[in-house]
Order: C-alpha cells, then structure tokens, then sequence
C-alpha cells in the first residue's frame, strides 16, 4: 500500500514539465511542432502500450504522470487523442496504424457523438486521424481524416484547440473498437482527462501563491492578507487532492481494482470541479492582469471548461458514482 | 504506487481482520454516562488482552512494537469492521501517549504507557484557554516554582472529556518573562488534586462533552514536567501529526461509510411526491459530489500516510487532510439531515432521524475544534506555500 510517486515517475514528470516549458510557454506561443517532436521522442504516445504492441509497457499511473504536465503547461497540441487513437488502433490489431499514431508521424483530432455525418472536431487541421467516441454506445472509431473533410473552421473558445465542423461522408473507417474493449479504452481516457485536469488545478495554485508572494498593494504582499491567501491554502488541499485521486484512479486501473469504476468517475469528477474552481479563483486572485489576454491566467480556466466537457462528462459521472447507470 | 499489500501487510490484515470479526462488540455504544465510560474501558482492555494496542508503541512498556504501517492498517481495519472508535480514550491514545514515548522520562512512561493501554487510564488535554483559543500561544496560566513543586493557577476551557479523565496534559506559562512560544511548560496533572474543580459545558447538540476546569493553587510535582521546563510548546507539537496521521486513514474511512450510508437514504425514500429521492437529478447529483470528494479525500490521506511511512515525517499533505475532512464531513452530515426532510424536525423521532440528526449538529465542532478551519488555512498559507504572515 503506497501512493507515493516512485523516482522513475517523478523523473519523467520534471521531464516532461521542462519540455514543455521551453517549447509551449504560458505566454501564447501555442503547438510548437518542437514540443510534439520531443514528445513524440519521449515516447509520450506510446508509453502506456504493451511493448508486443509496439509501445514502451509503463503503466496508466506513469501516463497520468505525463498528462498531469500536459495540463499545467496548458499545451496546445493534440497529445490526448494521439495517445487513445494509438491505443484504439494497437487494441484493432491495426499495428502499422497504431506505429505511426504512437510514433507521432500522425496526428488525431477528435469529436464525440454518433448520430450524424457532420461533427464538431477538435484539432482537425493537419491531423491525419479522425478519433470518434460515442460514449453512449461505446465505440471507438478512426476515420482516415484529410483537410477536404472540413466544412468550417470554428473559433474555438480555448486557445488550446482548434476547433472545425468535418463531414465524415467521404472518410474511410481505419479501425473500430465496442464493447469490453471500447469501455477499457474510455476508462483510461477519463482518468488522463483527469490528470490533464489536476494539472490546471496545480498550475493555477502555483500561480496564485507565486503572485501573491510578490504583488504588493496597501504596503504589503497581498498574500499577508487572508483574503487571498486562505483561497490559496482551498486552491492547495483542492490541487493536492487532485493529483492524489488522479493516482489513486490510475493505480486502481493498473491492478484491476473491484471499484475501479467508481474511483476513475470521482476522480473525474472532483478534478473537473477542482480545475474550474481553482482556475475561477486564480483569475480574481490577480486582479484586472487576470482578465487580460497577455497573462496565462485564462488559459487555464478555458482549458478547465474544455477538458470538463471531454470524456465522461459530468452526467456520466453521475451514473457511475450514484449507481443509476 | 501501488495498492495491493505486499505480503507482510496483508498477513498483519488478516490477522487483524480475524480478530475483529470475532471481538468487535456487538451491542451499540451508550452515549453518554458511566455505561459510555465502562463501554470504552471494556473495548481498550480487550484490544490489549488480544495484543493489539497500542500496535506501533514499544513492545517494553505493554504495546506491540511494530511500525507505523502496522498501526495505520490497524486503524484502518478497525474502521472497516464498525470497531468502537477511542471514544474516552481519544487523547490518551491520539496525543498524551504518543508524546511520553517521545518526549517522557522513563519514569513517566513506566508510570502511565501500560496504563493507558490497559483502559485504565482516561486522559484529557487542557490546552485552551477562555483568552486563548485560536492564539493559544497567548495562554496565560501561570505556574510558579515553590520547592519542588509547580503551584498552578487559573483555568483552561474547552477540556475534552474533563469530567471522566484521570489524568491531564497541561500547558503553562512558567516564564512570564519569555514571549509566546518560549516559557510555556508542559506537565502532566493527576484531575483528583486538590485545588482542581470542573465545570461541564452544554453544547449546542445538548450533550457535555467537555467543560471548564479551575486551578486553585494546585500544586504539581516538578517530575510531571515533560521534557525541560520553557519547551512545552516544543512538546506538546512534537507529535500532532505524525500520530494523527495514523489515524487518518480510519476516520476517513467512517467517513466514506456514513457517505453510503447517505446514499442508501437517498436510494431508499421517497419525496413528498412519492418519487424516489435518487431519481431526483438534484439529490443525484449532490450524492455523487460527496462521493467524489470522499474518494478524494481517501486518496489525499493514503498519499499523506504513504509519505509519512516512506519519509517517517507528517509532510504538508497532513495539514491538508484535516480541514478538507473536517468541512466534508460536514456537508455529508448537512445533507444527510436535509434528505429527512421534516422527520428530521425531531432528534428521536425515527431511527434515521436518531442516525443524522445529532450527527448533524454535533458537525458544526468539526471545523472548530483541533484548530478552527482558519488557523488550518493559515498553517496551510504560510507553513506549507510560503506566504508571508498577515
């Protein structure tokens, strides 16, 4: 019994951590093909596939690790997807697909739902993959994707995306997952979703504490007044609770824990609310510079709402947590 | 990471496992009264005939020796088989026990370790004072050198199971010279010393579970001070949270199981309407964010208890779980009493109102008691981020 990151886990952390901070700094410069190159390298695509499969065999508790870094650079970049596409692709037996996936020679953009032709896709441009999921029935599909399947290009309301409207009536199918397999792959979407979510709680705690300590009004420090610095003690129990229950979801996945179910959907759910809360918060912490488009501050917060609304949302989570689904 | 038991914890689990399914009392405790104090005595002695208190106290002085994993799967199993709690026997185990291993004299931990583990000995803490709450290092009772004995006088408030202890731990000021932290002393007080008089105090849910206690010249012997005279704030810190850390993972796990509890009420009545409570996207929805905050708490405690094991140190995590329980168990207890609707009008009127009624207004002391939730997030703020002190 020990939830206590190993070295090897927190070595890759501060790798990933210092890749990202010199290719996709907080101040804008957004999707560097540097850091997807370097990741790529890393083996961040491939790290949680079996090495039969071509992959590098970690576990889902190392790749939360990984995504956890992700979330805190707010990384443009379609990590998440190209992550699952590689999976849904190697689970498919489709392994020179999966190779290109995991590679990072492809990129997936993604969409959810199942009943039209027409689908709002996230980070479609250059992508060579389209990853669609319908939780509902749980399936899993990559469709061959090409720029002549975009309809339209959307303003995305997150920076970190892009965001097109495809028509998918010309799209080959590459490969397929339902059922036991689809719901595996889903499970662990939801708790790097969730990872990527504690990292935005983290992010915006140390921002807060890091601006509190050096912005002064009334002659002192703000953080010396309990106003802002017991909402940043909240924003701490709430990250640090965050990270934990993120490791404890991966590591009860790793060993096919009975309850591994409940615990994937609250730690869903509790970074989910933990990453809008403390985004919310880090925003008023700063004052007027908190709502400017120069400071880093808002991409977290647009990076909670996106990725809350990603897999397993919240009347998902319900199901699962209260037993009605 | 990893949440399996290695071999050693798992077959200390399923010893312990064994043992309690056999000795868990299975009579209800008596809230209140002398039955409450004999149900608590009664509960210690049989866990110390059995060998199993006192799991990470020296095996010299009555406990069993073994490290801290042991005691915190021990906590953890007790909680998981409805074991009694501590009950009277909460300081003594939790605090006053933990600082004599550290911090007595040999004497002091012949005379009292054994004891306590037996269920003979009830211990209250008497730290707080009426002008010294939140800013405890503000306390001023004052204890004078006469001979070799300490002559207290004045009062501490808000003593925990007061009327029923035997012995008390006190915190004094023996240097009024010194400022705050320095020149307090920690001593440790026979309650049936002349001198001593105890007032019990209502609370707010109509129980007196703890009083004022009045020092008149009460005159202590210089071999009850804990370590050395002007470092009883050393001692009395020495093991706050390292010993509660390894009742964390117990409690939290109470918790957890009061928060199925809330959900199978919610599952299983009906709203004015007749419709089931659960079907009520609302109630759903509040029964599944209790849920997820309870699995995140759970989580945040076993990273705190892991890091206490790996590290042998209470880290910041610590500092952490207790406000984050403390204002969970709160809301659960808050909506369990809203789910009653007005059958929770009563605090006797059925036994789901018996359940969650007292439960719900004896929560409020949750976030006072052991630091109120604002010198947490202070302790939090500047000990833990780094932020400078208001």
């Amino acid at each position: 019994m020990d939830l206590y990151p190993s070295d090897e886990q927190r070595e890759l952390s501060a790798a990933v951590r210092d890749v990202l901070a010199g290719a996709a700094p907080m101040d804008g410069a957004t999707g560097s093909d540097d850091a997807w190159s370097v990741a790529a390298g890393q083996g961040w695509f491939a790290l949680g596939l079996d090495e039969a499969d071509g992959g590098l065999g970690g576990t889902l508790a190392d790749e939360a690790q990984v995504f956890a870094q992700i979330g805190a650079a707010a990384a443009a970049g379609p990590f998440l997807a190209t992550n699952l596409a590689a999976r849904v692709a190697a689970v498919a037996g489709e392994r020179a697909l999966a190779d290109g996936l995991a590679a990072g020679a492809l990129r997936a953009a993604h969409a959810f739902g199942s009943h039209d032709d027409r689908f709002t896709a996230f980070d479609a441009r250059g992508a060579g993959v389209l990853l669609l999921v319908d939780e509902e029935r749980s399936r899993l599909r990559l469709y061959g994707l090409a720029d002549r399947d975009i309809v339209d290009d959307l303003s995305p309301m997150d920076p970190a995306v892009t965001v097109a409207r495809v028509g998918l009536d010309r799209a080959e199918v590459l490969a397929e997952i339902t059922g036991a397999d689809a719901d595996a792959v889903l499970v662990r979407a939801s708790v790097l979703v969730a990872a990527m979510l504690s990292g935005v709680a983290t992010a915006a705690t140390s921002m807060s504490v890091e601006y509190a300590k050096i912005r002064e009004q009334f002659g002192r420090p703000i953080g010396a007044f309990q106003a802002i610095s017991h909402r940043c003690a909240e924003m701490a129990i709430r990250s640090n609770a965050a990270s934990a229950v993120v490791d404890l979801a991966a590591v009860s996945v790793d060993e096919g824990h009975p309850d591994l179910r409940r615990r994937v959907a609250a730690a869903r759910r509790f970074t989910g609310s933990s990453a809008l809360e403390n985004a919310r918060v880090n925003i008023q912490n700063h004052g007027a510079i908190g709502f400017t488009w120069e400071h880093g501050a808002h991409r977290l917060l647009k990076r909670a709402r996106f990725l809350g609304l990603g897999f397993q949302p919240r009347d998902l989570q319900t199901e699962v947590l209260v037993g009605t689904g | 990471m990893r949440l399996q038991l290695n071999s050693r914890e798992r077959e200390f689990q399923e010893r312990a496992a064994d043992w309690l399914s056999d000795n868990v009392p299975t009579a209800d405790r008596p809230p209140s009264g002398p039955a409450m104090v004999d149900f608590d005595r009664a509960w210690q002695r049989r866990q110390y005939d059995g060998g199993w208190a006192g799991v990470s106290w020296p095996s010299e002085f009555g406990g069993a020796g073994l490290s801290l994993t042991e005691q915190i799967l021990w906590y953890e199993q007790c909680a998981r088989f409805d074991a009694p709690e501590p009950g009277v026997f909460n300081i003594a185990l939790g605090h006053a026990g933990p600082t004599l291993i550290v911090e007595g004299s040999e004497a002091q931990k012949h005379d009292h370790l054994g004891p306590i583990l037996r269920g003979e000995e009830i211990w209250a803490q008497g730290f707080s004072e009426p002008g010294a709450g939140s800013d405890l290092a503000s306390l001023r009772m004052r204890a004078v050198r006469d001979g070799d004995d300490l002559v207290v006088n004045g009062s501490k408030i808000w003593t925990t199971k007061a009327s029923v202890s035997d012995w008390q731990e006190l915190l004094v000021r023996t240097d009024p010279e010194a400022a705050r932290h320095h020149g307090l002393s920690f001593l440790i007080v026979a309650l049936d010393t002349p001198g001593i008089e105890v007032r019990p105090i209502t609370t707010m849910d109509g129980d007196t579970p703890f009083a004022e206690v009045f020092y008149d010249d009460v005159r202590i012997p210089l071999a009850n001070v804990v370590g050395r005279l002007g470092d009883g704030w050393k001692v009395a810190m020495t093991t706050l949270g390292l010993e509660r850390g390894t009742m964390t993972l117990g409690m939290v796990i109470r918790l957890l199981k009061l928060i199925d509890q809330v959900r199978e009420l919610a599952a299983t009545r009906v709203d004015r309407r007749g419709r089931a409570m659960l079907a009520n996207d609302e109630v759903a929805a509040a029964i599944a964010d209790i849920e997820s905050e309870g699995v995140a708490l759970y989580a945040l405690a076993l990273a705190f208890v892991s890091e206490v094991v790996r590290t042998g140190k209470a880290g910041p995590k610590g500092s952490m779980v207790r406000p984050f329980y403390a204002e969970l168990s709160q809301r659960v207890k808050r909506l369990g009493a809203d789910l009653l609707d007005r059958e929770g009008l009563t605090v006797d009127g059925s036994a789901a109102a018996a359940e969650f009624v007292p439960s719900y207004l004896y929560s409020f002391a949750h976030t006072i008691g052991t630091g109120t939730s604002e010198v947490q997030r202070n302790v939090i703020a500047q000990r833990v981020l780094g932020l400078p002190r208001g």
